[in-house]
């Protein structure tokens, strides 16, 4: 008897109400239960979004428990150099890692943070430079939308790991080392935003031409208030498909080289190790993690005999991939049954 | 861990063979005995070496305390028997003979009682060390030497110039010289009777001690990196690739092995085990009966970036390195363990490349600190040190009983010792011009002291009672004698030095290739620290003023040919009629290639669209448009295609050139004359116009191919060229690896986007997840280890690496003699067909399964990526009202799938491909280089390791020694081919969906 007596009063309320904003007629209980039931149709946002806070909880207790310490590895001296280490056991759940003499997983551990900062920096900036100038070229067209667009067509045009290494190279002479990794992903973000920029303005190409742009715009909207209150919200949905490929693209660059590197043979390939934004060697940071490890061996097939070197670290990373895919794909199913349900 | 057994080698001390023969064959044959059983037992191919101890010349050098080759004996590992040194005074300081000083950079060797050392300039001295380091005799020779070898009575030394010598050791009377097919490095080994060298043509010959004549040649498929090692009847080289080698005395393999990086010196062998040190800072011990690795150590986790060049010392239980951060560490001789490190104060510019000496008691070391240290062979504590004041050289330093010799940068030699020196006296004078100005810097010396002189021309000496010829040289000035008496201080000695004569030097600078004159070369002749130089004329004359005696002759050509730098000899006469040939650098004869074809292609694209709009107006029975919707389109995209080439070159310039070149101060009329204005980066008054200067130099330069050269390996050849060379591998490779992935992103995406949220879409969702974030890298290691079995079961060995190259084949009965230079094969350049065509099957073979190996691992990675970007495409396509109406009608669901669907995503397929073509090409260049392919991929991402060491540019001056532009002409190459692709697709899904046009682009 108590629901539909909470439920009527609501119903009887005049119209003028309604516009009084949404928590006046949705009670947050059935704001949370209505998100419940979304919640529990789109399983891959949860699982994505549970890892993600994971990570995040990783990296800030790894920034609480080395107190700021996160820029040099913990080297246990009896294991550097070693060329047989020890495996995965009690005292080093994953394994001790031989040619730095780390222990792996405090070192993944020790690499959270900056990782998910860097990433976060990198995809975070690209992703809005590319949301904003993608749909404001589709809205204002003209001159600006075929200056956005030509840029863009331009500098996809380059492998992004192969150009953001030829613009920091150019750079890195003028750069003192802490500056490396601010710049590093400054660049990054400008080599990428196109990524996001093209799609985003194909589709604001499209909601620009909607009969509610349409309306505000006869209603007297200004550019700002179109872009802001139309256009860019409704024109974000195909960043989410790009998120995991700028995490792709970012690790790749700071994997390949060192592996290049260490792969010895030809000529000058050790030269591949300069080829690196990190300002130390003993920089700790998953991708190079990952390299080292899969350098372990002196030869590339000798390295399979040390799986956990490079099992980890490409497990730690392949799991932040997975969780940022799926919670990407995720919410793009939630954005999409919201306007559905609308 | 356990500390190495002291007194180990020093039973095997005993006395000179040369003196007691019969005694020392006794004591060979009683040691070879013993050693026989001992030694590893060599592979069936091999000779038995029951009679091959006598025959080395290995032990008796060790045996007898003498240092009679580079790194001392035969087998390199820097051991004597017999005690060095414990304290390090200064006992005699030669100072060279002449006016000016050449460095002593090869290894001194030193034997009963005399000295020989080899200069840069190629001359040969012995000393005799009994006397204070009189000098016995010198013998100019020619070329960079290599360290001496004393063979029985005879110095063998070989020369950058390809030449072998034999001198007689007592007075330096030529014996023999025999040609080889390269320079020689560091130096040779020697038997009893033959003379093993190796050379930088990759060849290891094995020449008559007595006669000189050749005995055998082998070739070991890569420039050699430093002395053949000779243990018992098994001689070791190094490859510069890292290759080690080992051969019987008459020249066959016995076995080849890789440590897998860059090798600038002579492997040690000892204890049957052989020790290589590489540039990425490892040390490897290799088995010397079958070359299996015993360990390996690597100094890179404990000092990061070091490197070895010098070869390690081996010997009391030990391995002793010097690293090029100046790190000496002593390995277990057993297992390569760490047992202490010692760190010598760096100096800039100077590493340690000097190979330590070992004795009993002391561990020898020319460090970069400019001293000379003894360190404890037992725990690295540092004995003594003695500042030698100028840079050592390069190589080992010699070890006599009680003493120990060092050549050094300024030609002179030390001998250091325990014993005090007589009372010696400060003699002091001045060094002066003839207009009484003093000379600073100038060298001072005589037996047994040198200095140099002070800011106001002074100079002392410290000599004992006895008379002296002092000498006095400086840069410049001919040198001068004065006789000294010294029984107590002397003062006031005085030296008043002529400049150096200069004479005439005419001559014209040709083209060596054709003859002709080439003007505007300028002509730098440099000697006794003068330079002076002349542009050439019109036709090629030029005429400098040249200091005499031995000079250099550079030449710095105009665009388009090569620089030279050669010896030459200026008599008091001066010389006429010198005749200068440059190579030309072969750059492109087309310059404007790229622009004829991108003009072509975009005529043919406009040509195409009319014609083809003409045709469906035509079908649809409408009038005539010149301006179709789709020749708009194609007319507009081909308006803005040299719009985005101006941003891009921009780009390149901006990051490529110009700001490596601002960095380096280079002067921007390096870059090119046309940025030569008054701005330059020295003044920063002007940079726009420089930069502008600079940018249309960068244009013209790669729009007329003038590309400059590009160094890969060991190959110096214009970019042009090697584009020419590699392109075609890599085409090959994409011809199998882009249809391959389009056919299985084909079906997979499209099966995929027909059962959405079905179990197989979200497997493959998530396999390409895990496919797109393990690293390229990774997965090619998995995939080698998954296709490990069957390669070695077809192959005999996994093709990664190089391949199609000589280091595979070498291991495989040697390359085929229808493959060219830098791995170029003839008529087509595809090296599958061109091994089809000489019906050269196991090589089809080889390149097949590793070109289809490479394909599928890039279909593995790019389809991850593609599908990324597909998927939403192919299931909208299912939502189509034709598909609908299709399922409606009762079609089967696989011809909805195949058919319907199947040609409605191919136009959506094709904008993915252009949008992901820059993905593939990265993929692709990573896979090249993973297998060090000769293609471009690796050739684009080891240019760009050079650019981090040398800055680079269209540089013109020394177009050798910078990384070429090769790097942004396969950029810019690269952008084309991007845009070209990503043009082509957009047409085509437009031609294939003309709905497509509706929408802007």
């Amino acid at each position: 008897m108590s629901a539909p007596a909470g439920s009527g009063p609501r119903r009887a309320r005049p119209v003028e109400a309604v516009d009084e904003g949404p928590d006046a007629w949705a009670t947050s209980s059935t704001r949370l239960e209505r998100l419940r039931t979304r919640l529990a149709g789109n399983p891959q946002l949860v699982v994505g979004l549970l890892l993600l806070v994971g990570f995040l909880a990783a990296g800030v207790s790894a920034w609480l428990h080395f107190g700021g310490h996160l820029t040099g590895l913990y080297r246990i001296p009896a294991y550097e150099g070693v060329s047989a280490p020890p495996g995965p056991s009690l005292a080093h759940p994953f394994g001790v890692m031989g040619n730095l003499g780390v222990d792996e997983l405090t070192a993944l551990w020790q690499a959270t943070p900056l990782d998910l900062v860097l990433i976060g920096a990198t995809v975070g900036l690209s992703a809005s430079m590319g949301v904003l100038l993608g749909s404001y070229a589709g809205l204002a067209g003209g001159a600006v939308d075929v200056a956005i667009t030509e840029v863009s067509d331009l500098l996809v045009g380059v492998p992004p790991f192969f150009f953001v290494m030829v613009l920091f190279l150019g750079l890195e002479r003028f750069l003192r080392s802490p500056l490396y990794l601010p710049v590093f992903v400054l660049l990054f973000a400008f080599v990428l935003f196109p990524y996001h920029a093209r799609p985003v303005r194909a589709r604001a190409l499209e909601v620009a031409g909607e009969p509610y742009v349409e309306s505000a715009r006869a209603a007297g909207a200004g550019t700002r208030r179109l872009l802001f209150r139309h256009v860019l919200p409704n024109s974000t949905a195909p960043v989410l498909a790009q998120l995991p490929i700028d995490v792709y693209n970012f690790l790749f660059v700071l994997t390949v080289f060192p592996f290049l590197s260490c792969l010895g043979g030809g000529t000058g390939n050790a030269l591949f190790s300069l080829i690196t934004p990190l300002p130390s060697p003993t920089f700790p940071e998953w991708g190079f993690l990952l390299a080292q490890g899969a350098c372990a061996g002196w030869s590339p097939l000798a390295s399979l005999d040390y799986p956990w070197m490079y099992a980890f670290p490409a497990a730690v990373i392949v799991l932040f991939g997975l969780s940022v895919t799926l919670a990407a794909d995720g919410l793009e199913r939630y954005l999409a049954g919201r306007v559905a349900a609308t | 861990m356990s500390r190495p057994a002291l007194g180990r080698a020093v039973t095997r001390a005993g006395p000179p063979w040369r003196a007691r023969r019969a005694t020392f064959l006794l004591l060979v044959l009683g040691l070879a005995a013993l050693a026989v059983p001992a030694m590893p037992h060599g592979p069936a191919r091999a000779p038995a070496p029951a009679l091959a101890a006598p025959i080395g010349d290995a032990g008796p050098a060790a045996l007898a305390g003498a240092w009679s080759t580079f790194h001392g004996s035969e087998n390199r590992s820097g051991y004597t028997g017999v005690a060095g040194p414990e304290r390090g005074n200064v006992l005699w300081d030669v100072a060279p003979p002449g006016a000016t000083p050449y460095p002593i950079q090869a290894g001194l060797i030193v034997d009963a009682g005399s000295l020989y050392a080899s200069n840069d300039i190629g001359t040969l001295f012995a000393f005799n060390t009994s006397d204070n380091g009189t000098l016995s005799w010198e013998r100019g020779l020619g070329g960079t030497l290599t360290a001496p070898d004393l063979v029985q009575s005879e110095i063998v030394v070989a020369s950058s110039y390809g030449t072998v010598h034999a001198l007689w050791a007592s007075n330096g009377t030529p014996r023999w010289t025999t040609p080889v097919d390269g320079g020689v490095p560091q130096g040779v080994a020697a038997s009893r009777d033959l003379v093993f060298v190796g050379t930088s043509a990759g060849s290891v010959y094995g020449i008559n001690a007595t006669t000189g004549a050749l005995s055998w040649r082998t070739p070991v498929g890569g420039p050699i990196a430093g002395a053949p090692a000779l243990e018992g009847s098994t001689l070791v080289v190094t490859r510069e690739d890292g290759g080690v080698v080992a051969l019987t005395t008459s020249g066959g393999i016995v076995w080849t092995r890789s440590v897998g990086a860059l090798v600038t010196t002579a492997p040690s062998v000892s204890d049957g085990r052989v020790f290589v040190v590489d540039g990425n800072g490892n040390v490897t011990a290799l088995g010397l009966s079958n070359g299996s690795v015993a360990w390996r150590w690597s100094s890179r986790p404990l000092s990061p970036g070091d490197s070895f060049a010098a070869t390690p010392a081996v010997g009391l239980g030990a391995v002793f390195v010097s690293s090029q951060l100046g790190v000496v560490t002593a390995l277990s001789l057993e297992n390569g363990s760490p047992l202490w490190r010692h760190t010598t104060p760096g100096y800039a510019g100077y590493p340690v490349l000097s190979s330590p000496a070992l004795a009993p008691g002391g561990l020898y070391v020319a460090s970069a600190d400019l001293n000379v240290e003894d360190l404890d062979p037992t725990d690295g504590q540092l004995l003594w040190s003695t500042p030698v004041g100028f840079v050592p050289s390069y190589p080992a330093p010699a070890l006599g009983p009680g003493v120990l010799y060092v050549g050094t940068d300024l030609g002179s030699v030390l001998a250091l010792g325990s014993r005090q020196g007589a009372l010696r006296y400060p003699v002091n004078g001045t060094v002066t011009d003839p207009n009484g100005t003093p000379l600073v810097g100038a060298l001072v010396g005589t037996v047994g002291s040198s200095s140099r002189t002070n800011g106001s021309g002074g100079f002392t000496l410290l000599l004992g009672n006895g008379s002296y010829v002092v000498t006095a040289s400086a840069l410049g000035f001919l040198s001068s004698n004065l006789s000294v008496a010294v029984a107590g201080p002397v003062a006031g000695l005085a030296f008043v030095l002529a400049p150096v004569p200069v004479v005439l030097v005419s001559g014209r600078v040709v083209n060596a290739a054709s003859g002709l004159s080439i003007a505007n070369a300028t002509v730098f002749v440099t000697g006794a620290g003068l330079t002076r130089s002349a542009v050439s004329g019109p036709d090629g004359s030029f005429e400098v003023a040249a200091p005499v005696g031995p000079d250099y002759l550079t030449v710095s050509p105009p665009r388009g040919y090569e620089g030279l730098q050669e010896h030459l000899a200026v008599p008091a006469t001066g010389l006429t009629g010198l005749e200068v040939g440059v190579t030309p650098t072969g750059e492109s004869p087309s310059p404007w290639v790229l622009v004829a074809a991108l003009a072509v292609m975009g005529l043919a694209l406009a040509v195409v669209g009319l014609w083809e709009a003409a045709r469906r107006r035509a079908l649809l029975g409408q009038p005539m448009r010149l301006f179709s919707p789709f020749a708009q389109y194609v007319a507009m995209r081909a308006l803005l295609l040299p719009g985005q080439v101006v941003v891009i070159l921009a780009i390149l310039f901006l990051f490529g050139t110009i700001l490596p070149a601002a960095f380096f101060q280079v002067d921007t009329c390096q870059i090119s004359s046309w940025a030569c204005f008054p701005g330059s980066w020295s003044d920063p008054v002007n940079p726009p116009l420089a930069f502008l200067g600079g940018f249309l130099a960068f244009v013209k330069a790669l729009f007329t191919g003038a590309w400059g050269m590009t160094s890969y390996g060991n190959l110096v050849e214009p970019a042009a060229q090697f584009l020419a060379w590699w392109l075609p591998n890599s085409i090959q490779l994409a011809l199998f690896a882009l249809p391959i992935s389009a056919l299985v992103a084909y079906a997979v995406g499209l099966y995929v986007g027909a059962h959405q949220d079905r179990p197989a879409d979200l497997g493959v969702r998530l396999a390409s997840v895990v496919g797109l974030l393990t690293p390229t890298f990774l997965l090619a290691l998995l995939f080698l280890g998954a296709f490990y079995d069957p390669f070695l079961a077809r192959t005999g060995d996994v093709p990664y690496g190089i391949l199609p190259s000589i280091s595979w084949f070498n291991e495989h009965g040697g390359i085929p003699p229808w493959v060219g230079i830098a791995d170029t094969t003839g008529p087509t350049t595809l090296p599958i067909v061109d091994g089809m065509l000489h019906g050269d099957w196991p090589f089809v073979e080889v390149v097949f399964l590793k070109t289809i190996w490479q394909a599928l691992l890039i279909a593995l990675v790019y389809v991850a990526i593609f599908l990324r970007f597909a998927r939403h495409a192919v299931a909208s396509a299912f939502r189509e009202s034709h598909i609908v109406a299709a399922r409606a009608r009762g079609v089967p669901e696989s011809t909805i799938l195949w058919r319907h669907a199947g040609r409605r995503v191919v136009p959506l397929f094709l904008l993915v491909f252009g949008l992901t073509l820059p993905i593939y090409l990265g993929t692709q260049a990573v896979v090249e280089a993973l297998a060090q392919d000769p293609g471009v991929g690796t050739l684009l991402l080891s240019q760009m390791t050079q650019v981090t060491r040398t800055g680079f540019g269209f540089h013109s001056v020394f177009p050798a020694q910078q990384a070429g532009s090769l790097y942004q002409v396969t950029i810019f190459g690269l952008v084309i081919l991007v845009l070209a692709g990503n043009l082509f697709a957009d047409i085509l899904a437009r031609y294939v969906d003309p709905r497509l046009l509706r929408a802007r682009r």
